[in-house]
């Protein structure tokens, strides 16, 4: 057994020597936090005995060794339980319609780039969005969709939906509509991103092939059925990876767009990663922290398995 | 050959990481003086300098102490002064926000500072409402000194008044009398300098969105948790009717429905700009809006027209939000005695008080203080004293951190949010966007019932606070 793993490290020694300090560097960056992340949520680690760290006392009698999941997961009077409840909902609605949206808009602007001329500049400007900071992003549109004074509102009024009584006019930032307040500027600055995939997608889609299937007659949509959506495959599978994690893990926009700062999203705006960040580092919760956190990162490493298993094949064309 | 140079520069690579990973715990001390860190927040305009300044006449008395003044962010100052209570490596003094007190001292990290309090003469020298986070409620010892209290008059606009008819002494004195008040500006129309002015400023979901509701509720006989903190009374009808009196102004229109989405500084500049006739702030709005003009002062309606006045009183009295800091040294110190030396003159020197308080506009927690001229003689500062005095802190006990920042900020939220819905036609049935005041005593009860697990869970996880509970128990019986 041994010997059969020691063969091609034997074999490729020059390649495993450079490839040695990034290994290294992997486990104590990436793997040994993991670990330790584990171990915490195990641990009754609060706010009375943070300097023990991680020589904090197993999780309380009565409860078993995974009272910290029990608690957070099921326990109606833990704060946590119920922040998370309500965080989990938004969260998944926030990743689903943005990623989306993000997908079919940034592959709608890509494939009318690919008519216009100029396309250097055009691509530059459309992405200008996704280089702005997500912190900045959540400042700026939580100003944007102030009821009385916003730009969204003012904007509604003069193009004749909305009436003079600005008392009546909606209010984004409270109550069901703040989970569009959220959404919006998210697919504001996220489709750029798909947009630049997919066009990196189409350049290397060979001209050849649509010339050789307008010679056999297919029209256009044939075309881009038969050829151009099968070979972006692996960039939208890309911009789908990346929007489905980079969503879920959404903080910067939550944080800032609301209260001046506090992130108190309310019912409908509040996402995970706030809702964990609050619990976990203003109340010094490590142990039960700890715990959502190993949940979300499950519940992330299951997408990501089932995202491989679906575009495996695809993936594997690219070698 | 080729070998020594990668090993020089490893060797060298590996002293410059050492190197700029050395502590930062202690200051070099060559010239024989005591070197002190002290950690505080940005409570005034370039607060360096004005910590500096006020720290020459300590620094010409105490000429062996040398101190250094580290300027340490609101955002960032839970972290690090817990991060060093439970790593034993920070400051020798620090600044701590009060309703942090009991929290750090149940960290065990606190120098106790009774015998600190015997020798300057006693706690009576401290405002009474400020004294009760000075020994938290499971503390064995005093821990921390009161530094200055934020309490929160109530600005008014005096054309505005003066033109609805209304004298404000009759306006301000109840809660009935408010509304009433606040009705007829509503009613008069009154537009000043071109523009319509609303009654009533009132911030959203911000930081601030529990210390703005907590007044209604303790005003109206209701409570949060008693004062041991041991039991819950959120839920008590005098709370949810103190709740829903407070909800009131959103529901009548004598605040903008708007300013639900906007924070206190956004409402603040309203006020500022003429478009509110009232409005609550901390005391330090003061400092700006008394600033004369060839100072840098404001020419805003706001700042032309303006009187700070006492909040009106409660069915159960005029009890009022009352936050602030203390003062504190880490256990860790190695200059016990010119720490100690450093926090008595920043706290209880009245020269060094009250020229912070001047320049930050908090009110000073040193009761002497009160009886300068700067206080005595000026219409709006005058009433300082008796905002302290009227003032209920939150229980000083080491969960209400947890208590404030994840339940009732959520929840006081969610309330809010409730707030800015429509009438719901039928209560029984909750549905998502609309306002009913079953919709409220359900977010209430939910967030009691929170706090009720919180606290059991507190007390059972930590026996020796469970006998002091039943001691303290007994005392109070």
């Amino acid at each position: 057994m041994i010997h059969r793993l020691w063969r091609p490290i034997r074999q490729y020694r020059v390649a495993w020597g450079f490839l040695l300090p990034a290994i290294l560097g992997m486990f104590l960056v990436h793997f040994l936090p993991l670990v330790q992340l584990v171990g915490i949520s195990l641990l009754d680690s609060r706010r009375t005995n943070l300097g023990l760290g991680l020589s904090a006392p197993a999780v309380g009698e009565g409860t078993g060794i995974l009272g910290n999941y029990v608690s957070i997961l099921t326990e109606k009077s833990d704060p946590f339980h119920l922040g998370l409840v309500d965080a989990v909902w938004n969260t998944i609605l926030f990743t689903a319609v943005v990623t989306a949206c993000s997908f079919f808009l940034g592959l709608l602007g890509a494939l009318l780039l690919e008519k216009v001329g100029r396309k250097g500049f055009w691509r530059t400007l459309l992405v200008a969005p996704w280089i702005v900071p997500a912190y900045v992003v959540g400042l700026v549109w939580g100003v944007f969709w102030q009821q009385d004074s916003g730009v969204v509102n003012q904007s509604l009024h003069a193009l004749g939906f909305l009436g003079e009584d600005r008392s009546l006019w909606p209010m984004w930032l409270s109550g069901p509509l703040t989970r569009w307040a959220l959404i919006l500027p998210a697919i504001w600055r996220e489709w750029p991103y798909a947009l630049l995939l997919f066009s990196l997608g189409l350049q290397t889609i060979p001209r050849r092939i649509y010339e050789a299937a307008k010679l056999d007659g297919a029209n256009g949509w044939v075309r881009f059925r038969k050829i151009t959506v099968p070979l972006l495959i692996p960039a939208g599978s890309l911009v789908l990876l990346h929007g489905v994690v980079y969503n879920a893990y959404s903080f910067n926009l939550p944080l800032m767009m609301f209260g001046a700062g506090s992130g108190n999203g309310g019912k409908q705006g509040d996402l995970l990663m706030p809702t964990i960040f609050r619990n976990t580092f203003q109340r010094w919760d490590f142990g039960r922290g700890a715990a959502a956190t190993v949940v979300l990162m499950v519940g992330m490493l299951f997408l990501v398995a089932l995202w491989y298993r679906v575009f495996r094949s695809d993936l594997e064309k690219l070698r | 050959m080729r070998k020594l140079p990668m090993l020089m520069l490893g060797v060298i690579l590996g002293i410059g990481t050492l190197m700029g990973c050395r502590s930062r715990d202690t200051l070099p001390e060559g010239d024989g003086k005591t070197r002190l860190r002290l950690w505080a927040m940005p409570n005034t305009e370039g607060p360096k300098d004005v910590l500096d300044q006020i720290l020459v006449r300590f620094r010409a008395q105490n000429p062996d102490i040398e101190v250094e003044v580290e300027i340490i962010d609101w955002g960032a100052a839970w972290d690090k002064i817990t991060t060093a209570v439970s790593s034993g490596a920070g400051a020798d003094v620090f600044q701590l926000g009060t309703t942090w007190t009991s929290s750090v001292t149940a960290m065990g990290g606190l120098l106790p500072l009774d015998g600190l309090l015997q020798r300057i003469g006693g706690d009576s020298i401290f405002v009474s409402s400020a004294r009760s986070y000075m020994k938290p409620i499971y503390a064995d010892s005093i821990t921390s000194f009161p530094w200055f209290v934020d309490v929160r008059p109530m600005f008014y606009r005096t054309d505005v008044l003066a033109k609805a008819g209304i004298k404000p002494e009759d306006m301000f004195s109840n809660w009935d009398s408010y509304l009433t008040g606040l009705r007829k500006i509503k009613a008069a129309k009154v537009t000043l300098e071109g523009q319509r002015v609303e009654p009533l400023g009132i911030a959203g979901k911000d930081w601030n969105v529990f210390h703005n509701f907590y007044p209604w509720i303790v005003g109206n006989g209701g409570g949060i948790i008693n004062d041991l903190g041991d039991s819950v009374l959120l839920d008590d009808e005098k709370s949810i009717q103190g709740v829903m009196a407070y909800l009131r102004f959103f529901r009548e229109g004598l605040a903008p429905r708007a300013y639900l989405e906007k924070g206190a500084a956004q409402v603040s500049h309203e006020f500022d700009e003429g478009r509110i006739a009232v409005w609550q702030e901390t005391s330090s709005k003061l400092v700006y809006l008394e600033r004369p003009l060839r100072e840098g002062g404001d020419n805003s309606p706001g700042a032309r027209h303006f009187a700070a006045v006492l909040p009106p009183e409660g069915p159960a009295g005029r009890k009022l939000f009352i936050g602030g800091s203390n003062l504190a040294i880490f256990k860790s110190t190695r200059h016990r005695e010119a720490a100690e030396k450093l926090l008595a003159f920043l706290t209880t020197d009245s020269v060094a008080v009250l020229a912070f308080c001047k320049i930050s506009g908090f009110a000073p927690a040193l009761e002497k203080t009160f009886q300068d001229p700067y206080y005595r003689e000026n219409p709006n500062r005058v009433l300082f004293r008796d905002l302290v005095l009227s003032s209920k802190p939150y229980p000083a006990v080491p969960y209400w951190g947890d208590i404030e920042t994840v339940i009732l900020n959520k929840h006081f939220g969610n309330i809010l949010d409730i707030a800015a819905g429509n009438q719901a036609k039928d209560p029984s049935k909750d549905k998502e966007g609309s306002f009913s005041e079953e919709a409220v005593r359900k977010e209430l009860k939910t967030a009691a019932e929170q706090i009720r697990a919180l606290i059991q869970r507190e007390i059972q996880s930590n026996p020796a606070n469970a006998a002091r509970l039943a001691r303290l128990r007994q005392v109070d019986r």
